[in-house]
């Protein structure tokens, strides 16, 4: 179990980057992080990792505590987080690559052999690095993660640079690791990708969570069209009907408690205004925009 | 282009080798005095007994196995003589009459050198300054009595300590040049993406780093000698501004000490440039540091360990990246060199370092294809 | 599991240029010494058949009633000791020649007074190379050590004694002198080499370095051991190739070959006795081992405090050759303080042979006090290293 408590960090001239940030996930979820650039996704990752000290506030990992380097060791063989590209070893080959992660995480579910071939990395692994495109290299860094079996995993910009194949295969490869009981913390920008497999989605702005989606409860229905330049009449009709306006034009009208008869007359009344009408949940990605685009 | 130039000047010295570098050798400059002095460097007085007990060896072991031939006996009848002009500068050390002691100096040279034209024949296991070292004695003796200088026997001023410096540090200013400058087209590499979308030519970019790299440089060195002078002069007093130096000019010959010093700056303002070119083109060549130091200081080892294949090798700049050698003329001694004295070597160091420049600009002109 | 983070690191260590380039430059200097600086070594005191003859010849023609007083004492001795020589040379008895070779070596040094204006005995003659105002005292050192070297090799049963032998030329020997000559300090430069950027090399691989759960005085340890092992690598291709380039031209020699070592009992007559080559060898490779792990482990401590490679370059290699900054001809005898810095026991060959007591004229620079000067050392940078990589939030790669 991780857990976030209280956590505080600040950087001169930046003021507050989390500010009293709580959080608590269990095993067997996948948690995604959202915000803009510059957010501080990436500083709570490293504030999990501890790579960043909080000024106040601690993280938690199945009870244990960042108090001496002991501790630290026994959450790092809990953890593991996504490795940038660029910092792979560009002499080695993917296969001692992986040998590290395994050995040193104590991996005894997997071999480097059966990760690559699940990512189609047979042909290239024994291959040094620096041989790689940036592709191939992306999938060694997701692989790497997977040699290392942890229990958590911090998955930092995962999709970056790979074909909608590798995506999709990416994708099922962390919903297979949710069922086998892995607490995934994936910050990504591709949000309808996200939208796909992750438990809860979690919006930063201003060092806090502002926004909370259990992708599992059932989400409220609304009627969504789009208009780029409203009338007063449009205006009036969606402030009336207490909808959602977001800054790229997008209307949401929430059906909760409508009878049909009445979500009938409003589709009758939008239809003529907005070339497409729907009827669904606020996307991730719609619920990006509005928290985010001004 | 000036921001450029601002930021070559900035990555240099905001640079911690660089600065741990100057740091080093001002603390070495200031402390080397003391180290001199504790070690009787530079100490003639100290070094009496072993001239005196090396001159009685070679007077003996002549003696013994190469007697019964005149031209031997001649050979025989010069060691004597120095062994007794040698008493005399002996004497006049003792007694304080510097003027007994520059005679008697100009003698022992006199006679050793008069040896040479004997062939010394037989004397391969004897202990006999080289040809050279006796010329420089014999210019330098010849220099104090013509000008009616004090010789100076010890490290005792600022002077006296700064010779003593531009002889000891000369073969290491190369080392130390190239160990500033070793990363000076790195951050072209580590920062590629960045550097290469700068709207400047490479040309314009080498420029900056040249001019920087080799400013820089020498205003250390600069710095190196004025922390030397002011350490020795505010301890001893300065002493004589003219007092006589033995450089070269197509042959030996001493000219006053400020004119020495700067013939020496100058000597080692292109001694710098040409490090930085060579830095570039190993840099350009290597991407790699450790590899820039290893290669020019291999270039450096082949003057200080093989003298003679770099006296072959005249045409190579080896020998002549020990600056205190260059500035004497042992350098180029019996090279064709020889005869041009500092403009030669200075005209050699210059056309290589733009033929390093040249081989640099074609191999980054590669590498951007 | 760090057995993997050590092969890792390993593979990473020889893909680096810097230590390739280092070991390049070490099998090039090892060549060149083997290949140029060996063959053109010339014995202090050489087997020298023809000087022995002209000599003889020449004390025995000078040989008057009209001599001095001391050519009348000395030459018919010295004469008959040569004669012996050329003997025991003309039936390749190696054996007696260095035991009338000793005689006459000790016979001219107790005719050589250094406090004497005149001399009429004289030590070979590198001795006097550079106007060495210690010549004399040199030259006796030098004496008793051979006298002492000859007695030991005349009465040497561990195998056969040849010409090599006592001009110390075997592949053994070879080592000795060169490790006498200062190899110590030059391997210690080369583990500073090796191992200045081992701890600042993963800034470049950050993300997958610092989140591994190994704690930072495990991965240090590492990293000390791989730099510790690649050093005593380097010296063992070092004694293997100056061993295959000696030993089918010199000879191997043997462990029990003596060598000797300098004694300055206070108030006592200096002396020297004699330890099996291959005890010297041993106490070498001991004190070498020590001395590798202090500086990897030194200069990987300067790098992390530092945050840079070069500076601890220049601090621990400039240490190594420190000791010049307060060496000076029988200082230890004066300042007592010196026989107690670590720095004057860095030549460790010096040590082991004693010319660092004659160096400093005192006694008290031993093998011992050595190993206990360096050990304590070793143990203080532990204690550096453990209390610097058990902070709380210390971390290896920032």
């Amino acid at each position: 179990m991780l857990e976030i408590n209280h956590v505080t960090v600040s950087f001169p001239q930046k003021g507050h980057v989390l500010d009293d940030l709580s959080l608590k996930i269990n095993p067997g979820a996948i948690v995604g992080i959202i915000a803009p650039n510059g957010t501080g996704k990436s500083t709570l990752l490293h504030a999990i990792l501890n790579t960043v000290h909080p000024d106040s506030g601690d993280v938690v990992v199945d009870n244990l505590r960042y108090t001496n380097q002991k501790t630290t060791q026994q959450i790092h063989t809990r953890l593991c987080a996504f490795p940038e590209q660029s910092d792979l070893f560009a002499e080695l080959s993917g296969t001692t690559h992986l040998q590290l992660y395994a050995k040193l995480w104590h991996n005894q579910r997997t071999t480097p052999a059966s990760i690559s071939a699940q990512l189609h990395m047979t042909d290239y692994i024994d291959q040094p690095v620096r041989t790689y495109s940036l592709g191939m290299k992306q999938r060694l860094c997701f692989a790497m993660v997977l040699a290392s079996d942890a229990p958590i995993m911090l998955l930092d910009e995962v999709m970056n640079g790979l074909d909608p194949i590798n995506v999709a295969l990416i994708s099922a490869i962390i919903e297979q690791l949710r069922t086998d009981g892995k607490l995934i913390v994936i910050v990504s920008h591709l949000l309808t990708n996200l939208q796909e497999y992750t438990d809860r989605a979690l919006f930063m702005k201003g060092g806090k969570f502002v926004l909370d989606v259990d992708m599992h409860a059932e989400q409220p229905q609304y009627l969504k069209y789009t208009l780029a330049n409203p009338t007063t009449t449009q205006q009036q009709f969606a402030q009336t009907r207490h909808a959602l306006v977001f800054p790229n034009g997008l209307v949401a009208l929430p059906l909760t408690d409508q009878t049909d008869d009445q979500i009938a007359e409003w589709l009758a009344t939008v239809r003529p205004w907005s070339a497409t009408v729907m009827v669904g949940p606020i996307t991730l990605a719609e619920h990006f925009s509005r928290l985010y685009e001004s | 282009m000036a921001a450029l130039q601002h930021f070559a000047f900035t990555a240099f010295w905001r640079n911690k080798k660089n600065i741990a570098v100057a740091l080093f050798l001002l603390l070495f400059t200031a402390g080397f005095l003391y180290i001199a002095r504790y070690q009787g460097i530079g100490d003639q007085l100290r070094q009496v007994t072993g001239v005196q007990l090396s001159l009685n060896a070679n007077v003996n072991r002549y003696d013994q196995y190469a007697t019964g031939q005149k031209r031997k006996l001649a050979v025989y009848h010069n060691l004597l003589a120095q062994k007794q002009a040698y008493a005399e500068a002996q004497a006049g050390m003792l007694l304080g009459d510097r003027s007994m002691l520059a005679e008697g100096n100009l003698d022992v040279a006199r006679i050793q050198l008069a040896g040479y034209r004997l062939g010394y024949t037989g004397t391969a296991d004897l202990n006999i300054p080289d040809e050279f070292t006796v010329r420089q004695n014999l210019t330098l003796a010849k220099g104090l009595v013509h000008s009616n200088h004090q010789i100076q026997f010890q490290i005792n001023t600022a002077i006296s300590y700064l010779i003593l410096i531009m002889q000891v540090l000369g073969p290491w200013f190369f080392l130390v040049i190239l160990l500033l400058t070793s990363d000076i087209w790195l951050d072209k590499q580590t920062h590629l993406s960045v550097m290469a979308n700068i709207p400047v030519t490479p040309l314009q970019q080498a420029l900056a780093k040249l001019t920087a790299g080799t400013s820089m440089s020498l205003l250390l060195i600069i710095g190196a000698f004025m922390t030397a002078g002011m350490t020795a002069g505010v301890a001893f007093g300065f002493g004589d501004w003219t007092y006589p130096v033995v450089t070269t000019a197509g042959q030996l010959t001493t000219v006053p000490f400020w004119l020495a010093l700067i013939l020496y700056l100058t000597l080692a303002a292109v001694l710098t440039f040409f490090t930085v070119c060579l830095a570039l083109l190993l840099n350009s060549l290597t991407h790699n540091l450790y590899v820039t130091l290893f290669a020019g200081a291999a270039l450096w080892c082949v003057g200080m360990l093989f003298p003679t294949a770099s006296h072959w090798l005249w045409f190579i700049p080896t020998g002549i990246l020990n600056l205190g050698a260059l500035f004497t003329g042992a350098a180029t001694t019996q090279t064709p060199l020889a005869l041009t004295g500092l403009i030669g070597p200075v005209a050699l160091l210059l056309g290589w370092s733009a033929i390093l420049l040249y081989l640099f600009g074609q191999n980054e002109r590669r590498a951007q294809r | 599991m760090t057995m993997m983070y050590f092969h890792v690191q390993w593979l990473r260590f020889w893909h680096n240029r810097k230590n390739q380039a280092v070991t390049l430059v070490v099998l090039i200097a090892t060549l060149a010494y083997c290949f140029y600086s060996v063959p053109s070594y010339q014995p202090t005191w050489p087997i020298d058949p023809v000087t022995i003859k002209a000599t003889r010849d020449r004390r025995r023609s000078e040989l008057s009633p009209f001599s001095t007083s001391s050519a009348v004492q000395d030459y018919p001795i010295l004469v008959k000791q040569a004669t012996a020589e050329l003997a025991a040379l003309d039936q390749k008895d190696y054996r007696a020649y260095a035991a009338v070779a000793r005689k006459q070596v000790l016979y001219v040094d107790e005719r050589i007074d250094p406090m004497a204006s005149i001399q009429f005995y004289f030590y070979p003659m590198p001795y006097y190379a550079d106007d060495n105002p210690f010549a004399l005292y040199d030259g006796h050192y030098g004496s008793q050590e051979i006298a002492a070297r000859y007695l030991a090799v005349s009465r040497y049963r561990g195998g056969t004694v040849t010409g090599n032998v006592l001009e110390e030329r075997t592949s053994l020997q070879t080592l000795q002198r060169t490790i006498s000559g200062g190899l110590t300090l030059f391997l210690l430069l080369g583990a500073v080499f090796l191992a200045n950027d081992l701890v600042t090399n993963d800034r470049r691989h950050r993300t997958v370095v610092q989140g591994l759960p190994l704690t930072p005085w495990r991965a240090l340890t590492a990293k000390t051991g791989l730099a510790w092992l690649a050093t005593m690598g380097i010296t063992g291709g070092f004694i293997l190739i100056l061993i295959l380039t000696t030993v089918f031209r010199y000879g191997f020699g043997s462990l029990g070959i003596p060598t000797t070592l300098f004694h300055l009992p206070p108030g006592r007559t200096a002396y020297f006795s004699t330890t099996p080559l291959g005890l010297y060898l041993a106490k070498w490779l001991v004190l070498l081992a020590l001395l590798i792990w202090l500086f990897t482990r030194l200069t990987l401590l300067l790098s992390i405090l530092f945050r840079n490679e070069y500076i601890p370059l220049l601090l621990a290699g400039g240490a190594i050759f420190s000791q010049a900054l307060y060496l000076e001809s029988g200082v230890g005898a004066i300042k007592n303080w010196t026989t107690w810095t670590l720095l004057t026991y860095f030549d460790v060959g010096k040590i082991l042979s004693g010319y660092q007591k004659y160096l400093y004229q005192t006694d008290q620079i031993t093998f011992n006090r050595g190993l206990l000067l360096i050990g304590g050392a070793v143990l203080l940078v532990e204690l550096i290293v453990l209390l610097v990589t058990h902070r709380r939030h210390f971390a290896l790669v920032h």
